[in-house]
């Protein structure tokens, strides 16, 4: 299994709340994403989405099982890890204080991406995102879409393999949400592996090549929207997602495609 | 991997420029501190010599009352006329103050009025009778009541003043030394007039002479302050950066985008500490910088006979000093930002922690309070005092390379504990634990019992320095075993629902350990009071100490039944269940065994409070655990800590030491205690349940 960039394997953890005794936020999850292709994490609000995103990405120690981000085992190598990952979330933001060629320098740098190429690099992603206009501005002055592009571009500049995307297009108005979406298709174009986490139907059956319906800590299902809607007969993703969730699916899928 | 890696060193860069970029952080740690800095002296310095100056050229009203009034003013004017109205602790000033008689009708109303600085009351004297003594040294800052004379036929001057009133306060103390300069000189003539020949002054003189030099004097001085605005100045500087540190960025969320790259979490904490350590460096600087400027200026006057010297080699030394004081300093601000959630959350803390801080800052201004004491172990603490005896120039090196090693191993415990609070979750989840947490109870006691028992630790303490009725021995024991050790092992056994009788290894043993017990007990005491011997070439022990220490533990006017009772049974079992038991067990899974002895028995020592104690009780604090572990059971470590108490009280009882054995003796001593060991060993029942399964435990 170890040839796909991401594999999760019986993935777990468990909090303790005082008030609600153990919490199995991650289930024994198993899943694995493949180059070029974006991977939907579906479910609703503390499903487990953000947690498992949290696990791949070492912020979050697991409690059991684990993952492999490009042969680098979470537990062991967390740094190795973190280095081919780029992480993007609503809550992941940026140093005010700085301008954005000193952002993307900055995490170019301490992300280890080559210094020869790094000028190059910041360049480029400073025409592909059109922050050319103000490019040495302060963060703190800029508008929330300029920011978010500045957020995207930091995300991706070291140029990491495996992608996560944790609920991006929370937040964001109608041209922002689908500016994002079609970022999150060139890297699909450019071979990337995404995985992308939502809770909104439409931007999954969309974005995403395979999708895994994640409830109460548990994937449900794992497949192709093509094959899921085969499993449950259903066409729209809604329907597919409710038929799962309240355990009225017709046969077990399998990972596969 | 290097100490200062390239990712550190770029975190620390950006973490800089952003610092300097954040205006109202730079000029609240920075640019304030500097500039209220020299107004605060500046203010003070204009405020002190305006005072003095209006103290001293001041012009002081009075009024006489009283049927000798006649006799008071012709001695003020006699004093006046031989220009004895000058202040006494300046007689080669030329400034005279006046002194005005004035006439009012009601002195006390006036007085109160301010329309005067004090009135003379001169009545005739008392009956001779009533006066048993003369109250004329009196303090007049003290009250109302100066009393000039008060034997024979003299009269009474009483000086009536208001003590709320500088000028009042002043004009008092000036007439009092007028007139008892008065009053000697007149006892001179009168003495010489009978034909006296010697100068008053030459009748007993007594003069002083300062041994030490003008450096060791200033150093007392400047080295009661030092670390105390060291700490200050590295507090209030490094707050403001140390706060944002790490709370600003988990409020405004870009500590998870930091966390998400592949920089490693002790890189943060090092670039961050960095930061701290810088600010912190750079404000103490400028405030030094400060200091001689306006010292250059004058504006800031050294004491009489003070030299401000300093050798490089003496500044080097006080600098890798203060090196762990800064860098606990500065990691235990930057914890208080990692254990908040948000910027306003760690503001809170910080009052609190500053104090924590300055509190041990003072032990220099105690008087006799030195290194060579308990005091060594206290962080930070323990550098004051060493830079204070640096710089009256008597610098105790070892005490000053542990009281070094301790701050510092603080300091790097803090750094840890920093470092944890970003790779703990509750960063992101509030409410996240681990299995120990889920499993509560016993699961969770092992992480607990090192926290208990410092607590306890710290109540022992404070109540044996604080509480005078526990000095009697009966109370102490009471106290300290049946109540704190008893009760402290009864509460966490409840608390954390251990199993009895495996938490207090209440298990039986192979008969033929207790002969060994007997045997190997007497031998350890005489191997302690070696340890001792050897620990003493390196903390001597005052012998008076040491006598006073056996009278303490053993009193002569014990019966021998009681002495037994109290200083060896109660304790063999008391602090064996408390430590070989409840301790132990909750130790047992964390230290490979050999560790588990010398660690139990190193907090075994430092319950015995005195520092020459330490060693030899640790010593035996890990023979006890290793009998123990080798045992499994609580009971042979009874026996023998009663045994070994029993026999240094009966030594005692004849007036005989083992301190006072010769080699002979330790070596047969080191033979039986092997013997005894071995026959332990040889028919050991392990106590189970620890770290790396059963080890054979040796001398330890």
């Amino acid at each position: 299994m170890s040839e796909y960039p991401v594999t999760v394997e019986n993935l777990a953890k468990s909090f303790y709340d005082e008030s609600r005794g153990e919490v199995r936020a991650v289930d024994e999850i198993s899943f694995e994403c493949r180059p070029g292709q974006i991977f939907g994490l579906l479910g609703a609000n503390g499903a487990g989405k953000t947690t498992t995103l949290r696990l791949l990405a070492t912020i979050l120690a697991p409690t059991g099982g684990t993952a492999r981000l490009m042969g680098h085992d979470i537990r062991e190598e967390p740094e190795e890890v973190r280095r081919n990952l780029g992480f993007y979330s609503a809550s992941t933001a940026l140093y005010p204080r700085l301008t954005a060629r000193e952002t993307l320098h900055f995490f170019a740098r301490i992300n280890h991406y080559p210094d020869r190429d790094r000028e190059s690099r910041v360049s480029y992603l400073i025409d592909r995102f059109g922050l050319g206009s103000y490019v040495n501005a302060r963060i703190d002055k800029l508008s929330s879409g300029m920011k978010q592009k500045v957020s995207i571009a930091r995300t991706v500049v070291h140029d990491p393999p495996v992608l996560i995307f944790d609920e991006p297009t929370v937040g964001l108005d109608v041209l922002n949400a689908l500016e994002m979406q079609q970022v999150l298709g060139e890297f699909r174009t450019e071979g990337k592996t995404i995985i992308f986490s939502t809770h909104i139907m439409s931007e999954a059956e969309r974005l995403c090549d395979r999708i895994a319906i994640i409830h109460s800590g548990k994937i449900l299902a794992c497949d192709t929207l093509e094959s899921l809607r085969e499993a449950t007969g259903c066409r729209y993703l809604e329907d597919i997602f409710v038929k799962y969730v309240r355990g009225e699916h017709v046969r077990p899928t399998v990972a596969g495609g | 991997m290097p100490l200062l890696s390239k990712p550190l060193l770029e975190f620390y860069r950006q973490e800089l420029r952003m610092f300097l970029r954040d205006r109202r952080a730079v000029v609240l740690s920075i640019v304030l501190p500097v500039l209220v800095m020299p107004l605060l002296i500046f203010g003070s310095h204009w405020v002190h010599e305006r005072r003095a100056r209006e103290l001293e050229t001041a012009t002081h009203r009075y009024v006489v009352t009283g049927s000798e009034a006649a006799l008071v003013r012709s001695i003020i004017d006699g004093a006046v006329k031989q220009g004895w109205n000058t202040d006494s602790d300046k007689p080669d000033e030329k400034a005279r103050f006046v002194l005005e008689e004035i006439q009012v009708s009601d002195p006390s109303k006036s007085l109160s009025e301010e329309k005067l600085d004090f009135y003379l009351e001169a009545q005739p004297a008392p009956p001779p009778q009533k006066v048993g003594k003369t109250s004329a040294d009196r303090d007049p800052e003290s009250g109302q009541k100066g009393v000039l004379t008060g034997r024979g036929q003299a009269p009474v001057i009483r000086v009536h003043f208001r003590g709320d009133r500088d000028s009042s306060r002043k004009g008092a103390s000036r007439i009092r030394d007028l007139l008892l300069k008065s009053r000697t000189e007149t006892r001179y003539a009168l003495l010489h007039e009978r034909g006296f020949a010697f100068e008053p002054q030459e009748l007993a003189r007594a003069e002083s002479q300062d041994l030490a030099t003008k450096d060791q004097a200033s150093g007392l001085y400047v080295g009661r302050f030092l670390t105390l605005f060291l700490i200050l100045f590295v507090m209030i500087g490094g707050s403001a950066v140390a706060i944002d540190s790490i709370a600003g960025e988990k409020e405004r969320g870009t500590l998870e985008t930091l966390l998400t790259t592949s920089i490693r979490r002790a890189d943060i904490i090092g670039a961050k500490m960095l930061l701290v350590l810088t600010v912190s460096f750079v404000i103490t600087g400028l405030q030094v910088i400060n200091v001689l400027i306006y010292m250059g200026l004058d504006l800031i006057k050294l004491p009489e006979g003070m030299t401000v010297s300093m050798s490089p080699g003496r500044a080097l030394l006080l600098l890798v000093l203060y090196l762990p004081v800064i860098f606990l300093a500065s990691g235990s601000l930057l914890l208080i930002s990692g254990l908040a959630k948000t910027y306003k959350e760690a503001q809170l803390y910080f009052t609190p922690v500053f104090f924590l801080f300055l509190l041990p800052a003072i032990a220099p201004l105690f008087p006799g309070l030195k290194l060579r004491s308990a005091m060594v172990l206290l962080p930070v603490s323990n550098i004051s005092l060493g830079v204070k005896e640096v710089l009256v120039g008597r610098a105790d090196w070892p005490m000053l390379l542990l009281a070094w090693l301790v701050t510092a191993a603080a300091g790097v415990y803090v750094a840890r504990r920093v470092a944890n609070t970003l790779s703990t979750e509750k960063l992101i989840t509030a409410s996240e634990t681990d299995l120990a947490d889920l499993q509560g109870g016993p699961a969770l006691f092992p992480r607990h019992v090192l926290k208990w028992f410092a607590l306890v630790w710290v109540i022992m303490l404070l109540v044996a320095t604080n509480v005078e009725s526990l000095q009697s021995i009966w109370s102490q024991v009471l106290f300290n075993i049946v109540f704190l050790f008893g009760g402290a092992s009864f509460f966490m056994i409840r608390r954390y629902q251990l199993p009895v009788r495996q938490a207090l290894a209440l298990r039986p043993v192979h008969p033929a350990v207790w002969p060994a017990v007997l045997l190997g007990a007497p031998a350890s005491l005489v191997l302690a009071h070696a340890v001792f011997r050897l620990a003493n070439l390196f903390f001597p022990v005052p012998q008076k100490m040491m006598e006073s220490f056996s009278q303490m533990v053993i009193p002569p006017e014990y019966a021998l039944w009681q002495v037994f009772l109290l200083v060896a049974v109660i304790p063999g079992i008391g602090e064996e269940l408390a430590f070989r038991g409840v301790l132990l067990y909750g130790l047992r899974k964390r230290y490979h065994p050999v560790v588990l002895a010398l660690v139990v028995g190193a907090i075994f020592g430092f319950f015995h409070v005195a520092l020459f104690r330490l060693v030899p009780t640790a010593f035996l604090g890990v023979i006890l655990t290793a009998v123990t572990l080798l045992t499994g059971s609580i009971f042979p470590a009874m026996l023998w800590h009663a045994l070994n108490n029993a026999t240094s009280i009966v030594l005692s009882r004849y007036n005989a030491s083992p301190t006072d054995l010769g080699m002979l003796q330790m070596g047969a001593s080191v033979l039986l205690l092997g013997v005894a060991l071995l026959v332990i060993w040889l028919f050991r029942t392990p106590y189970p349940g620890l770290k790396q399964g059963r080890r054979n435990k040796d001398e330890g």
